[in-house]
């Protein structure tokens, strides 16, 4: 009787014995408060500028997803949603947009982790008086080559709208927003707009070798949709003398990417690494690797 | 004290020989030489001949048993004997020189033991002597070598998945032919696939493969055939062994098996088995260039790791009942080659748990046989790139199989009846889980699957002319299907339209007919007709689950329907000479409803460009004509040679578009992923006093890449290359109960590539080192 007793209560303790739990912690995210960065309630004009600086941390698990999104009366607008894979660090970013005709916008800024725990902020910006809409930079006919045409600069600087070859790019590689190139998929060849920065199956390094060795590759959202289904008005795109239409043309609530399929007389909007809007329209592509694609774009100052 | 010594060791011999005990030769019954390496088994305690084919088996119980010999080469020999109290019992065994045989007995043609040349159809057989010669990593690529039989495992060992198909239908639908693991399906109901790389080589007895549909007794997935992969059960009271293999690619694997019997007698005893196998490595680079080049630092090797066990207990009394219950555990991880921040990058994974039992025993005439399993497979892909900006999600899919199979015989007169009854159930709970964004996707359903069956085998003529007519009905239920979207972001927002869920349920039956007849007016000769039906239902994958698919993005369809196959084949064996069996068979099928992806006549725009969207229907005829012959021969001893030649056209008769403008007709096209010709061939010469050799060669011919059969961006032509591969094998069997085997597979290390250009191992090289008891 006496050992029963001794091992019923070994058996209780060793049943009892759990480990212990380890605690789970969500991410922390908040907003830089430092006068270059929006506050609550600011009030900004329509085309001026909204600037936030975003700070999060992992919790118990790498972040993994920034989301922000515009909400205009009920509507809500992705503006990013980025994946991310940041460990043992916190996220540091900083963002920028441009204020809408609305007289009140909502924004939403959600930090995920691998857990997927959540965070949420949110801050409050109000429309300003008068008018921020900036001035634009035209370069009316860029004529690039695609990967195999050596008559023609392949390399755009869309700051400046100067080309460049590969001979003589170096020292101007981090300069450059745009290449383009034409690959066969689905059995059509495709004439397509691409930046440095595109890593996917169909690479800008893969049609242009030396791009894989630039210390700095500048990826360019472009709005796919908008392109697809001519949403920009030919007429609109010619008549514009600021960057409202480049600004209100960019759905960042559509899948954006680094790399677009298009072809003569589309015209798609886009945002570079540094936040600036610009419209491309493509006023001819060949679809052979040796021929060559003629641009023109509109971008904000 | 010395004189202890001397009269200890005076009487030792004594004491041995006074044991009761068995001793004696093997030899050939021609030449009168000894046989080396002949296993002799005399109730449950064996032994091999040694190099003058001497054997002996000490402390034998008085009784009565049988005596068996066997060793490859010779025709089995098998004697009652009787071995009484004090006595020692020696025998001198002569053995007869093996015909080629054509009377093997097969279990899967009829759901009963049956002869091959008793079973008016074609039935190949790779026994446990061919396996040992062919060097092959896994089960599936043996199968490689029967004529029309179409394995596809791009990757070889490092391969998460692999399907067999046979009679020019697809090489890349598992669903199209049913797979037995010791007469019980293991084709899941979620996509109809197999997982080959569960099914140890080291495990594996004998594979008998039934060509040609086979519902007519199995039902669903048997249209193509049936290939039912039998294991070992052990023969003696204690048996085991332990391999460990190393080779290219920092290879490494182990294999073990300890087995017995238990049981006084060779007709009523227990049996048991613990199979383990462990194997692992660090693989190569299986991508493209193209994506060697763009992807850079983040491709990385496909490796592999994975272990199984597998626990087997059963109990025989051979004139009344037999029963066993199978447990097999298989956990596999194996990168793709691609890594960005998850700790193995890209990977996929298995666990899976196979259960399955079952109970055999006879009332007066009439026999039977029930069998249960459970299977459930736990399957998770985890998988992250990088492009505009990361993105990682993980697959969990729990796929969950089990069923209950019987069958009955009797013989009255010349009729032996076959009937029964099959429950199958299948159903799949999966969701992708995205972690760079909030998405969550479910897709989820279920099916059952009621069959009944029956089968006449009518023997007349003196044997002569067999008759085998069967009948089966199948039906099926789709129920619970859902399609759901969570927080969906860009990553599936496009997919939200596609949503669905309670559903009515969606039933179908199928008639599965079978005759056949066979004239064989001799030993040396025969030849069969046959007419049958078979069908493959539709798997779950393509019922409830929208998702991309290569160029575009498919919609799951609630109420597709099987698809079916009329099949017509003549058939002939016949050997000249007692060295020399040829075979020949000559099919014409003619498929109906075959399911394939059709434009609904919407794109979608999937983040890349517009895209077709895509549906599985039930929209084309299709034949196939085809043509088979193989030959095995033994021309001298020690030395059997085999070959086969395979030729078919598979050819879309009639395409139905869905969307009138659909410009899409495949009206005419060949099937993808068949060759029209392919043969293979291998010499083994075995004398185990020597050295045990295998070589082989495959040919695959070329075969279309896409339903359309036009030019493949990635492959770069509309067809695949043709292929020719060599293997060799060499082992040394050493005293008795060690051995040392060296398999080349590919020997010219022929660059084979899939559809996304990735790339095969290349020549791979095993050395093995093994010790069996």
């Amino acid at each position: 009787m006496y050992r029963l007793l001794i091992v019923c209560i070994a058996v209780t303790l060793l049943t009892n014995c759990k480990k212990e739990e380890e605690a789970v912690f969500p991410p922390i995210v908040a907003l830089k408060s430092t006068d270059d960065f929006t506050s609550n309630n600011d009030e900004i004009p329509v085309g001026g500028k909204i600037k936030f600086g975003i700070v999060a941390t992992t919790g118990s698990a790498p972040i993994t997803n920034l989301r922000i999104t515009r909400i205009v009366n009920g509507q809500r607008i992705k503006e990013i949603d980025h994946g991310l894979f940041i460990k043992n660090r916190s996220l540091d970013t900083v963002h920028s947009f441009v204020k809408s005709s609305a007289e009140m916008e909502l924004w939403e800024f959600f930090v995920m982790n691998a857990n997927r725990d959540s965070a949420i902020i949110t801050r409050t910006v109000l429309l300003g008086e008068g008018s921020a809409y900036g001035a634009i930079s035209h370069y009316p006919s860029l004529k690039i080559g695609m990967q195999n045409n050596s008559q023609y600069p392949n390399f755009v600087d869309l700051h400046t709208g100067t080309l460049y070859s590969s001979g003589n790019i170096s020292g101007h590689e981090a300069e450059i927003d745009i290449v383009a190139f034409v690959y066969q998929t689905s059995g059509i060849m495709s004439p397509t707009l691409c930046c440095p920065g595109y890593t996917g199956t169909s690479s800008a390094a893969l049609h242009y070798p030396e791009i894989s060795s630039w210390s700095v590759r500048n990826p360019i959202s472009y709005d796919y949709y908008s392109s697809d289904n001519n949403l920009v008005d030919l007429q609109k795109f010619e008549s514009a003398q600021n960057d409202s239409l480049l600004v209100a043309s960019f759905k960042p609530g559509n899948i954006s990417g680094l790399c677009k399929y298009c072809f003569t007389d589309k015209i798609i909007p886009f945002k570079t690494a540094d936040g600036k809007y610009g419209l491309v329209r493509v006023k001819h592509a060949d679809t052979v690797t040796d021929g060559y694609m003629e641009l023109e774009i509109k971008i904000q100052q | 004290m010395r004189t202890l010594i001397i009269l200890l060791l005076s009487i030792a011999p004594y004491a041995l020989f006074s044991q009761n005990g068995i001793q004696g030769y093997v030899r050939d019954s021609k030449t009168n030489e000894g046989i080396v390496g002949a296993n002799v088994i005399v109730g449950n305690v064996g032994t091999a001949t040694n190099s003058l084919g001497f054997f002996t088996i000490e402390r034998v119980k008085a009784g009565e048993f049988s005596l068996e010999v066997s060793v490859l080469g010779y025709e089995k020999y098998q004697q009652k004997i009787l071995v009484v109290e004090g006595n020692r019992l020696e025998l001198e065994i002569k053995l007869v020189e093996n015909r080629i045989q054509l009377d093997e007995i097969v279990v899967s043609a009829t759901r009963s033991e049956n002869r091959i040349s008793e079973i008016p159809g074609r039935i190949s057989l790779i026994t446990t002597e061919k396996l040992s010669f062919i060097a092959s990593q896994t089960t599936d690529e043996v199968l490689a070598l029967l004529p029309g039989v179409q394995v596809s495992r791009s990757f070889g060992l490092f391969s998460h998945k692999s399907s067999v198909t046979m009679r020019g239908l697809s090489g890349n639908e598992q669903a199209r032919t049913l797979v037995l693991i010791d007469g019980i399906p293991v084709n899941k109901a979620d996509g109809g696939s197999v997982n080959w790389n569960l099914i140890s080589t080291g495990d594996v007895e004998r594979i008998e493969v039934v060509k040609g549909p086979g519902s007519a007794l199995y039902g669903g997935n048997a249209m193509g055939g049936v290939i039912n992969v039998i294991n070992r059960r052990p023969s003696k009271s204690l048996e085991g062994f332990v391999n460990i293999d190393y080779g290219t690619y920092n290879t490494q694997g182990i294999k073990t098996r300890i087995a017995g019997r238990l049981g006084s007698n060779s007709s009523k005893y227990f049996y048991w088995s613990t199979n383990a196998n462990y194997r692992k490595s660090d693989g190569y680079i299986t991508q493209s260039k193209p994506d060697r080049l763009a992807l850079g630092d983040n491709i990385i090797k496909s490796c592999f790791d994975e272990k199984a066990i597998n626990l087997k207990a059963g109990f025989e009394n051979r004139s009344k009942i037999k029963a066993e219950i199978d447990l097999t555990y298989y956990d596999d991880m194996r990168g793709t080659g691609e890594k960005y921040y998850q700790p193995l990058g890209n990977t996929t994974d298995h666990d899976t748990y196979q259960l399955r039992s079952s109970v055999s025993g006879s009332f007066g005439k009439l026999g039977w046989n029930v069998s249960l399993f459970y299977f459930n497979e736990n399957y998770k892909r985890v998988s992250e790139w990088e492009k505009d900006d990361y993105t990682w999600y993980d697959v969990l899919s729990v796929r969950s199989d089990y069923g209950l199979m019987s069958s009955f015989n009797t013989n009255i007169r010349n009729h032996t009846l076959i009937f029964g009854y099959d429950l199958r159930m299948g159903e799949v709970d999966a969701s992708d889980i995205y972690y760079t964004s909030t998405d969550k996707v479910d897709n989820r359903g279920k099916m059952d699957f009621y069959g009944v069956y029956f089968q006449d085998e009518i023997s007349t003529f003196n044997n002569k002319v067999k008759i085998l007519l069967g009948l089966r009905y199948d039906f099926s239920r789709f129920y619970d299907g859902a399609f759901i979207i969570n927080s969906p972001s860009s990553e599936t927002v496009f997919m939200d339209q596609y949503q669905f869920f309670g559903l009515d349920d969606v039933e179908w039956g199928a008639l599965s007919p079978r005759v056949s007849i066979q004239y064989k007016p001799n030993d040396d000769l025969r030849f069969y007709t046959s007419y049958s039906r078979g069908f493959r239902p539709s798997v779950l994958d393509d019922l409830c689950r929208s998702g991309r698919i290569r160029g575009g993005f498919k919609v799951a369809n609630p109420n597709l329907k099987p698809e079916y196959l009329d099949n017509f084949e003549i058939g002939t064996d016949y050997r000249p000479v007692d060295w020399l069996k040829l075979s020949s068979s000559l099919f014409y099928s003619k498929g109906t409803d075959f399911l394939y992806y059709v434009s609904t006549g919407d794109s979608i725009d999937m983040g890349f460009g517009d895209r077709p969207i895509m549906i599985r229907s039930n929209i084309s005829d299709v034949r196939i004509y085809g043509l088979e012959f193989d030959f095995t021969a033994s021309p001298i001893r020690y030395l059997n040679f085999f070959g086969n030649y395979a030729y078919s056209i598979p050819k879309i008769s009639e395409y139905t578009p869905l969307y009138s403008n659909d410009p899409t007709d495949l009206t005419g096209k060949l099937l993808t992923d068949v060759p029209n010709h392919s043969f293979a061939f291998g010499a083994f010469y075995n004398d185990p006093r020597i050295i045990n050799v295998g070589l082989t060669c495959k040919y695959v011919g070329e075969m279309f890449i896409n339903d359309q059969n036009v030019l493949d961006d990635i492959v770069g032509s509309d067809v695949y290359p043709s292929a020719f591969t060599l293997d060799f094998r060499v082992s040394r069997e050493l005293m008795n109960h060690l051995n040392l085997s060296v398999s080349i597979q590919n020997i010219f290390d022929k660059q084979i590539y899939d559809s996304k250009g990735a790339v095969g191992p290349g020549r791979f090289i095993i050395i093995g080192v093994g010790a069996k008891f």
